[in-house]
């Protein structure tokens, strides 16, 4: 049963505790800005992608890709309204229409402890600080953050966790430097989590968006998290960077399944070259309540008694290398795989075990100032029920991306 | 169409290689005491985002720049440490000050207004002004 917008905010200590804030830190910002002036600063990117897929000759149903032109145009508002007291505001469209990403209030107490409060993209991977397309030399996000670029896109439901992933919360971190050699980062947040409607098996990420008119929490029950980070200076023109990342929550309006997200990342940077790693997991339990039955079917692949819990994990990888050629030219080359195993509704074109690997290799060309072209070409592998790579597919990405 | 597209763009791209288009800036270019700052400050900030980010921002006033480095010093995992701030905001308070007098010739060239406001003397070095840890 959906609850109410009322009754679930009604039901949800944090997102009143949220509201709450959230009105006194905006009287507190306009009580200032009478009192003195602050500073803002006023930013924004914009790519336009092509995205061709000639044919998807081996899909097992109709094409489930955003193919064709995409445009993801991004506005951001930073306001330091003191040296302790800063709030974030972003706006984008892209695929989902108009979307609020950021909305947040940073109050930093010292490096070594910040208060994160609003709406923002908790602290998981690595990737996420670069989600935005200005800041990745690939028109397409790695496999384990797709949220939309991906082939048989609805099949898969997502890769690991979606990047970004805006939700209303509070982050508490900082960072702290031993000497001019060693940084280590650290975030524990609690948001409200994904979602999904009872009885249905998987997240939905399109009750996360701002336009999904769903924004309070469906469970009342706060997801958490935490994410740690150690960065090595190596020399002047070296570092390494490793982290590691865990979630966990639960997703249905009953609170009866859950999932715990977890991830390991290591980059390094070499000079004018970059590599990075990273790996995640998601491991999902779901709920036969019985809605999936027909008359003759039980109405999923693998036996699943009504009113049983069962689990699907989710693995997802990617390893880059991006060479900086000149100041103008950067190569990158990317492989990203997606391997799911668990019990899955007929409804599903997916096996119950099945495997995605990527490989991509792209450019990115400074034409003026600010502006870049981004071309790829990426070589799909899917492989259902162990046989690998028994499906080739060819894509290619033609994007223009911009920064103001 | 799409052939059309990627014609369009490769041609853009190759005027932009013969303009000497570009991410950064030309090191030639750079008074010698600059590369240095410069050259860390390419390489701390290009680890994020490309540096045509900052350089395109439009800020010439150094106490946003302290403010701004001081904020992507505390982003996880940035490889900023404090000791590198000074340096970033050495370069920062001479590309800042290029771009104000850039501005203010090519005023006074098409007689539009001067802007006296954007002295130096008004904006002092970074190093004389204290960052905020």
């Amino acid at each position: 049963m959906r609850r109410t917008l009322h009754t679930a905010v009604a039901a949800s200590p944090l997102g009143l505790a949220i509201a709450t804030l959230a009105v006194a830190l905006l009287f507190a910002i306009l009580a200032s800005t009478r009192a003195r002036a602050i500073e803002r600063n006023f930013a924004g990117s914009a790519q336009l992608d092509y995205f061709l897929v000639p044919a998807e000759p081996s899909a097992p149903g109709p094409r489930t890709t955003y193919d064709g032109f995409t445009a993801e145009v991004a506005l951001k508002l930073a306001v330091d309204v003191s040296d302790h007291l800063s709030a974030n505001v972003k706006m984008c469209h892209g695929c989902h229409g108009f979307e609020l990403p950021m909305a947040y209030f940073d109050y930093r107490v010292r490096d070594e402890l910040n208060f994160r409060i609003g709406r923002f993209s908790p602290s998981f991977g690595a990737f996420n600080v670069r989600h935005d397309p200005a800041n990745h030399a690939t028109s397409s996000k790695p496999l384990p953050y797709d949220m939309g670029r991906m082939l048989r896109m609805n099949e898969w439901n997502l890769g690991v966790i979606p990047s970004p992933f805006p939700d209303n919360g509070i982050e508490i971190g900082g960072t702290h430097w031993f000497g001019d050699r060693a940084q280590i980062d650290y975030a524990a947040y609690a948001v409200s989590g994904f979602k999904a409607d009872e009885g249905v098996p998987d997240i939905e990420w399109s009750h996360s968006l701002s336009t999904s008119g769903q924004l309070a929490d469906n469970n009342g029950r706060p997801a958490g998290g935490a994410r740690w980070v150690l960065t090595l200076k190596l020399g002047e023109a070296n570092d390494v960077t490793g982290g590691g990342s865990v979630m966990y929550g639960t997703y249905d309006p009953a609170n009866r399944v859950a999932y715990l997200i977890a991830g390991v990342d290591l980059s390094a940077r070499l000079g004018r070259t970059q590599l990075r790693f990273e790996y995640l997991m998601r491991r999902q339990s779901f709920l036969n309540d019985g809605s999936m039955m027909t008359p003759t079917t039980t109405g999923w692949k693998q036996p699943f008694p009504v009113g049983d819990i069962q689990v699907f994990d989710k693995h997802g990888a990617y390893l880059e290398i991006e060479r900086a050629m000149s100041d103008s030219l950067t190569l990158v080359a990317r492989a990203d795989g997606l391997y799911r195993v668990g019990n899955e509704p007929l409804t599903v074109n997916l096996p119950t075990r099945a495997a995605i690997f990527r490989y991509t290799g792209g450019m990115t060309l400074a034409v003026i100032p600010g502006w870049r072209v981004k071309a790829s070409a990426e070589l799909w592998a899917f492989s259902d029920n162990p046989p690998v790579h028994q499906n080739l597919e060819l894509a290619l990405h033609l994007a223009l991306v911009g920064t103001f | 169409m799409l052939v059309a597209i990627v014609l369009a763009i490769a041609s853009a791209g190759a005027a932009g290689c013969a303009t000497s288009s570009r991410d950064g800036l030309d090191v030639a270019q750079l008074p010698e005491t600059v590369r240095p700052d410069y050259a860390l400050f390419a390489r701390r900030c290009s680890k994020c985002h490309s540096l045509a980010r900052p350089l395109g921002s439009g800020i010439t006033d150094d106490t946003v720049w302290i403010a701004y480095v001081d904020k992507m010093r505390r982003q996880p995992g940035s490889g900023i440490s404090p000791q590198d701030a000074a340096p970033i905001l050495r370069f920062l308070h001479y590309y800042s000050s290029e771009q104000r007098r850039i501005k203010r010739e090519h005023d006074e060239a098409n007689g539009g207004p001067a802007t006296p406001a954007f002295s130096d003397a008004a904006n002092p070095p970074v190093s004389q002004k204290t960052v905020d840890r």
